[in-house]
């Protein structure tokens, strides 16, 4: 149960309902630090902590309207806040407004060129921006600058997974994994990197972990629906498409192609059936995994 | 060390940046059924997308050369018509449209498997919203259906 920031000896004091709200909403219990926050600032309207994370809230739960406004109302108040300015970079960047968050975060870093954390940010919005040279540099500077912090490291193992694809071998990936392996944050990386390397079991495994840990998760409840749905057992006999991609439905169109027209020439008897078979199995293959997804994700 | 000046530098100014390539499931279906001509067509609207079609076009009109060179080979050279005939041995009247999607396929695999690979991937691992590709596909399919209409058209008077 939480405490109300409300203190009868004392009065009330926000800077406690701020770091309260903010406690809450590092735990993602989104409707008790709104309750906190709702409590607290009719009371402290102009309050810069209370304001920041209620546009926390926003930004974590998808409003950025809300925040957009919370936060412009924030720097005109104090215009070189820093959080603020963060806050709202992270709110462009997440609603789409890539130009806008890049002048943003341009500006803090030539304020501070020296933080390693803006040019883990700047990296991740690269990444975003599809701009995969500049991610990777932004995020190679920011290691250079703090070797050993963890969004720099998140920042170079999230360029490593879209730059290697299927092979796992992130150096920056093992040192966080080293570095806390129950860390939530770099368990979703794993999850990403198996996936990419089609060990759909493993990461289904380690996602539902994740979920056990962080059971309010959209996200995290969509991907161990769709790791599910690709991993159960009507999906065996799709393991070659899933194995190998597009690659493999390349190589199933010419097996078709070459295979069927070698039978018909030499074993006219078996190509009837092979064909039968080749043309159920494309078939189930377009249509039973869409089918069985909606069906888990409804369910 | 100094910061490199260049990281410093904007990069997305005055561009569409970060929209989603159609995805390979489009790209392959119009590669499939409308050929080549359909998937240098989905692999331009992509590199357009990307904001990379310049570089792109240093592939794109080549290959477009290359199909048409392999359809004139076929049906305007002696060692084509040959060739032709041997694929038409196998796959009777299916033969145009075999080598068809075999050259379509490879076009799928140069631009979805290769060239753009990083931007797909980027785009699931993000969750980016992928634009409808059934109203272009159905678009791209018919225009490359024609267009390999009419060059077969052309290449035979």
């Amino acid at each position: 149960m939480n405490q109300p920031p409300f203190d009868e000896a004392t009065g009330f004091n926000p800077q406690v309902a701020a770091a309260q709200a903010s406690a809450l909403l590092d735990r993602q219990r989104f409707a008790q630090a709104r309750a906190v926050l709702a409590d607290a600032l009719p009371l402290a309207p102009q309050h810069l902590g209370l304001l920041f994370e209620s546009a926390r809230a926003d930004v974590m739960q998808d409003q950025h309207d809300a925040a957009r406004a919370t936060l412009g109302e924030m720097l005109r108040r104090a215009p070189s806040h820093i959080g603020a300015r963060l806050l709202l970079f992270i709110t462009e960047m997440e609603s789409g407004k890539l130009p806008e968050a890049e002048l943003l975060i341009l500006e803090l870093l030539r304020e501070s060129p020296q933080q390693p954390e803006l040019y883990a940010h700047y990296a991740r919005l690269m990444l975003r921006a599809l701009n995969f040279d500049k991610a990777s540099k932004l995020a190679d500077e920011s290691l250079r600058l703090a070797p050993n912090l963890e969004s720099s490291l998140r920042a170079r193992a999230l360029c490593d997974l879209v730059l290697q694809g299927s092979k796992i071998d992130s150096a920056a990936l093992n040192r966080l994994v080293a570095g806390d392996p129950h860390d939530l944050h770099t368990m979703r990386l794993v999850v990403i990197a198996l996936v990419q390397a089609g060990r759909q079991r493993e990461a289904h495994k380690l996602a539902q972990a994740l979920l056990r840990a962080e059971p309010t998760d959209p996200g995290l409840l969509k991907l161990v629906q769709a790791l599910g749905s690709s991993t159960h057992w009507s999906m065996w006999p799709l393991y070659p498409l899933q194995r190998w991609g597009w690659g493999a439905s390349i190589a199933l169109w010419v097996l078709m192609l070459v295979g069927l027209r070698v039978l018909n020439r030499y074993a006219p008897e078996l190509s009837g059936p092979a064909s039968t078979v080749l043309l159920v199995y494309v078939v189930y293959s377009w249509v039973w995994p869409p089918l069985f997804r909606r069906w888990v994700q409804r369910g | 060390m100094p910061i490199p000046h260049d990281l410093l530098q904007p990069s997305l100014q005055g561009q569409p940046a970060g929209r989603a390539p159609y995805s390979q499931s489009a790209v392959f279906a119009c590669a499939f059924l409308g050929g080549p001509p359909a998937a240098l067509m989905m692999a331009g609207l992509n590199a357009w997308r990307l904001g990379r079609l310049p570089r792109d076009l240093l592939w794109l009109l080549p290959a477009l050369v290359v199909w048409i060179g392999i359809e004139a080979w076929l049906f305007r050279s002696d060692s084509g018509a040959m060739a032709f005939k041997w694929l038409a041995g196998w796959f009777a009247g299916g033969a145009l449209n075999v080598v068809r999607t075999a050259i379509g396929l490879a076009y799928f695999a140069i631009a979805a498997l290769l060239l753009h690979r990083r931007e797909h991937r980027m785009a699931d691992l993000m969750g980016l919203p992928r634009p409808n590709g059934w109203l272009v596909g159905l678009g791209v399919i018919v225009v490359g259906y024609l267009l390999g209409r009419g060059l077969l058209r052309l290449l035979l008077t």
